[in-house]
């Protein structure tokens, strides 16, 4: 058992954890005044990034000063005496917090421009008879930097020029925020680490040439100190982005402490800072593709909030439709018909992203055309078929004679109807708009559902979204995803149901609604119960309207007939009385929702 | 956030507590000997079979006692966070016999104060030194992990031998203590299977 010796490091490939070249080695939580003593330390590298202790601040204040001499016009409120405002030295905090942040990027860049620089080399010979690497290994081991780089020098051209012309009003919560969007890169980095290192260690032990590249990375110093450059080994430059990633969240921590909250600014960064959390907190989770589909623009996980089957109503003519609700989109697909040897596959009809979506109220719409409300008699028809259908598979399958190919006929043929009358009979409309042009129309039977979906889509959009275009291959990618990510996995059909499948309740269902209490104001209300028949609702009864009141007191009595029912769901609705809203023609709801609710039937 | 890890280095004067941190986190080492005088905390980001690690190591001067209550703790601005660490690296000589035997005493101090039993890894830090050494390091390894329970080390923060394994032992058994009821078992095997490539 050997030690290795003095200079050469243990280069050991098995372990991921990395030396590492550090910069923000201690913290300043510390209490005691040992700050003198780590900064000589750390030399060039230390950052103010957070300075709790404020007995510390004129040291650093001055400090700071002297580094950012010559840069900026020093303007007159930093130079205010002792007696300052509480106001005024957080502004003044937050410029020097700002200088730090702009040094320790500038670090930080130089640092990833000194790991680009023999890339291009790297690259160029890569083609030629004499490679001194492949492009593969060129692509392993510099993956992403590239991109890294360019984030970094575009926050830091921005931000250079608003602390060199320093007003006490000047935000730059924008730039922090755009940074923090585009942290999603370093997930990608992060993920390519161990790839990263284990490729440059094994290129470095066979190949002489790229060994000694890699030992000799020159760093160049900050721009205005005459430093020479410094010689850094590519293992310790690859780890400054892991390094860099985790300490995102200290520096918008540090400039929202100095930001009065009333300041334009505060707003920008809490959301960087909400961006950069959820980031961190999601780096380590792994890749569930039920819950996790793809990041978002703004590099949070973009996750499927919402599903089921809907009937869109497009180019005259009801179609099946699976609509998924992620975070920032809603996505209307239409499940492909299974080829044998292959899975399920969706096919995207339509996405908006939710920044354009509107939901246009029913006046400023066109109605839906007349052609398409399927006459009563037809689903009633239809329905007594399917009852039919229903007694004779029964009786088939009780006679234990019936070969099974009989029932197989019979319930092909239920399919068939059912299927007719799931796309025949809803009529409920729910509308979606696109800011950009096109509306789309779905039908649906409940008109809980139909809440539903507008309430959820309505709760995303409370967050702050933006609009954006998904490429084919992003797009390709969310709808692969949707299979697996699906809650809703079978069209609401009886024949689609096994017969060991929990079948609910059957006969019926005696509810009486009584009354309701809490309204705000007194307005004519009335109820609607909605159950459901394997796990399609369809509206089962109505009470009357109780005109002008804040306790309505129906006391009505019903009797539901149940069919493999699961869920009673009861909603209140405020009567619209306004003639120029009401449409009866189409079976318009514009009656408001006042509240809704479920009751778990079968347990 | 991403996971983060509490350590806490002790161990007696002069075992090389902060040359083992300073080796891990920043690369250099220090022939020099200067006693810590202040609490320090290194934070070292790692990552560890594709996932994002921070650790936040306290580099604290010699105690002649561990911290028996909070109270106890706060008193001494120095000392102060020990008592939230989740881990703990406690350094010995393997030249000095002494050392050790404080290393005895802080266990014992820190496993009756914690509710929890904590994470504790035994080093034996100055293995270049190896001639000098005090007893062979079976012996020691035994009793540390027979009858301490405790995991066992030995490395040299001079010529940078085992820092590293140590740092990602302990991020091993750190972030998988739910799963394994006695720390120092999982410790061990983990220990054992890398003792294998690395020889």
């Amino acid at each position: 058992m050997e030690p290795v010796s003095h200079q050469g490091m243990p280069r050991l490939s098995w372990i991921d954890t990395l030396y590492s070249n550090f910069n923000y080695g201690t913290d300043g939580y510390d209490a005691e005044g040992n700050e003198e003593q780590k900064s000589s330390r750390e030399g060039s590298e230390t950052m103010p990034y957070i300075d709790e202790s404020p007995t510390m601040s004129p040291q650093l204040s001055a400090r700071s000063q002297d580094s950012v001499d010559g840069v900026s016009p020093t303007p007159t409120e930093v130079l205010l005496p002792g007696g300052e405002s509480e106001s005024d030295k957080g502004l003044l905090m937050r410029k020097l917090v700002l200088s730090g942040v702009l040094a320790s990027e500038e670090i930080y860049i130089n640092q990833l421009e000194a790991l680009l620089l023999p890339m291009k080399p790297l690259k160029a010979t890569a083609t030629t008879s004499q490679p001194v690497l492949t492009m593969q290994q060129i692509d392993a081991i510099f993956y992403k930097i590239q991109d890294i780089y360019e984030i970094h020098k575009d926050f830091y051209d921005n931000l250079c020029p608003i602390v060199q012309q320093w007003d006490n009003q000047t935000t730059v919560g924008h730039l922090f925020q755009k940074l923090a969007s585009q942290l999603g890169m370093y997930k990608a980095f992060v993920d390519n680490y161990k790839c990263a290192l284990e490729t440059a260690e094994k290129c470095s032990q066979c190949n002489n040439q790229f060994f000694k590249i890699s030992e000799n990375l020159k760093v160049k110093g900050p721009k205005d100190s005459k430093e020479q450059p410094t010689s850094v080994t590519m293992e310790a430059l690859l780890y400054k982005p892991i390094d860099r990633v985790t300490r995102s969240t200290l520096v918008l921590h540090d400039l929202l402490k100095h930001t009065p909250s009333d300041h334009p600014d505060y707003a920008l960064l809490q959301d960087a800072l909400r961006i950069s959390q959820n980031f961190l907190s999601s780096i380590n989770e792994d890749i569930d593709p039920r819950r996790t589909a793809v990041t978002t623009p703004k590099g949070e996980t973009r996750q499927l909030v919402k599903d089921g089957y809907l009937v869109e109503l497009s180019e005259n003519s009801r179609k099946l439709r699976h609509l998924f609700l992620f975070t920032d989109l809603l996505l209307c697909a239409k499940l492909k018909k299974a080829t044998v040897g292959k899975h399920q596959q969706y096919d995207c009809k339509w996405y908006i992203p939710l920044a354009d979506l509107v939901f246009p109220s029913p006046e400023e719409s066109e109605p839906i055309p007349q052609l398409h409300a399927t006459p009563d008699h037809e689903i009633e028809d239809m329905k007594a078929k399917i009852s039919v259908l229903k007694s004779e598979i029964q009786k088939e399958k009780k006679s234990n004679k019936g070969s099974s190919r009989t029932i197989e006929r019979l319930k092909k043929k239920m399919f068939e109807y059912e299927s007719w009358l799931l796309l025949s009979s809803p009529t409920i409309p729910f509308r979606i708009h696109n800011k950009n042009g096109k509306s789309y129309l779905f039908l649906l039977s409940s008109d809980y559902e139909r809440s539903e979906w507008r309430e959820a889509i309505q709760k995303l959009q409370k967050k702050d979204l933006q609009a954006f275009a998904l490429s084919s291959l992003e797009l390709q990618v969310l709808t692969g995803s949707c299979f697996k990510l699906r809650t809703v996995h079978n069209v609401p059909i009886i024949s689609n149901k096994d017969d060991d499948e929990s079948p609910g309740l059957y006969g019926f269902l005696h509810v009486i609604v009584k009354s309701a209490k809490g309204f705000s104001h007194s307005s004519n209300l009335y109820c609607t119960l909605e159950v459901d028949s394997f796990g399609y609702f369809v509206s089962k009864a109505k009470t009357r309207v109780f005109r002008d009141t804040m306790e309505p007191e129906w006391n009505e009595e019903f009797e539901i007939e149940l069919e493999g029912s699961q869920c009673l769901r009861i909603l209140c609705y405020e009567k619209c009385y306004d003639k120029s809203k009401l449409n009866k023609d189409n079976n318009e709801i514009v009656d408001k929702i006042m509240g809704k609710g479920q009751i778990q039937a079968a347990t | 956030m991403v996971p983060t890890v509490q350590v806490a280095v002790l161990g007696a004067c002069g075992v090389g507590k902060t040359s083992i941190v300073r080796r891990f986190v920043a690369q250099d080492f220090q022939e020099e000997y200067t006693p810590t005088e202040y609490r320090e905390l290194y934070r070292a980001s790692a990552v560890l079979s594709g996932r994002l690690y921070e650790l936040h190591i306290l580099d604290v001067p010699n105690l002649q006692r561990y911290p028996a209550t909070s109270g106890q703790e706060w008193m001494d601005p120095r000392f102060r966070g020990l008592r939230n660490s989740r881990a703990f690296i406690l350094v010995f000589d393997i030249c000095s016999p002494e050392s050790f035997h404080h290393v005895k005493q802080l266990r014992q101090q820190i496993i009756e104060s914690s509710s929890k039993t904590p994470l504790i890894i035994v080093v034996g830090n100055k293995r270049d030194q190896q001639k000098h050494r005090f007893a062979p390091r079976h012996v020691l390894s035994v009793l540390v992990k027979k009858s301490w329970k405790c995991g066992y080390l030995e490395c040299s923060a001079r010529s940078n031998w085992h820092v590293l394994l140590l740092f990602k032992e302990l991020l091993i058994s750190a972030t998988s203590r739910g799963r394994s009821t006695n720390p120092s078992i999982c410790l061990q095997g983990a220990l054992h299977r890398e003792r294998c490539s690395i020889m």
